[in-house]
């Protein structure tokens, strides 16, 4: 497989993961492209298929960002999305999810980004962690395991218990969960 | 001297803590106490804080329940361009 068939298919989730987790976008971009460029210069040696791929993209890009928090201090997770390009406005009020479940406009995921990152930056780390490489990152749950040396079991029981608690912190964005 | 135990439950994990109040005037076989039932908190806080591994049911791990929704409308930015892969 191609390195940029690789990008297309692994950068727009690696990219969100990364914001997930808790860098800013504009960090996230960096972090990406330079896991690609890695990537890129390992790309004789690279065996396996996209999933295993995968997984290396985002240890990469995990090794990446803990290496910029240690250089400059700058990553903590403050629970907000710290990109420049958005308003500081907090009063937008997240009109509901419509009926039909969509959200309609950028201030609604503006809104709902900021609302999800708070709720993130409450769970315990391994609850978070298990949660956004399963729904953001996309990760199967045996890959996870892998990124995370721990079982499938654990995997599986840590997502729930992240559902969980995030169901509890977000009740009053009247949704049923 | 005033002992005072107090047995409180933790939810479903059935376990219990005990705190005793010694007062002020701590006497030698008061600090043994003291360290006995530190042993039985600490031993009390790692059974609290394990993880004991049960089945979760894969319907319960969907992605596409309405939470998952909400990660998908909220988290679904778009990714850098892709840099120039040459020597």
């Amino acid at each position: 497989m191609k390195v940029e068939e690789l990008y297309k298919a692994i950068a727009p989730k690696l990219t969100n993961w990364l914001v997930a987790s808790g860098s800013g976008y504009h960090e996230a971009c960096d972090i990406v492209q330079n896991t690609f460029l890695k990537i890129w210069k390992m790309r004789d040696d690279l065996r396996g298929d996209a999933e295993s791929v995968s997984g290396l993209a985002f240890t990469i890009a995990r090794n990446l960002r803990k290496n910029l928090a240690r250089d400059n201090s700058r990553l903590t997770f403050v629970g907000e999305i710290r990109d420049p390009d958005e308003s500081d406005d907090t009063t937008t009020k997240y009109s509901a999810i419509s009926e039909d479940k969509s959200v309609h406009t950028a201030s609604d995921a503006k809104y709902l980004r900021r609302r999800l990152s708070e709720a993130f930056a409450k769970l315990p780390p391994i609850l978070r962690e298990a949660y956004t490489l399963f729904q953001v990152g996309e990760m199967s749950i045996h890959e996870i395991a892998n990124q995370t040396g721990v079982s499938e079991n654990l995997v599986k029981v840590r997502i729930f218990r992240a559902k969980e608690k995030l169901q509890e912190i977000l009740a009053d964005l009247r949704v049923t969960f | 001297m005033e002992i005072n135990v107090n047995v409180n439950g933790f939810g479903n994990m059935g376990l219990g803590s005990v705190n005793a109040d010694f007062g002020t005037a701590a006497k030698p076989h008061d600090v043994q106490a003291t360290k006995s039932l530190n042993v039985k908190s600490t031993a009390i806080d790692a059974l609290r804080n394990s993880e004991p591994v049960a089945e979760v049911p894969d319907a319960a791990l969907s992605r596409d329940d309405a939470l998952g929704n909400l990660v998908k409308a909220a988290f679904n930015l778009p990714p850098p361009a892709m840099p120039a892969f040459t020597e």
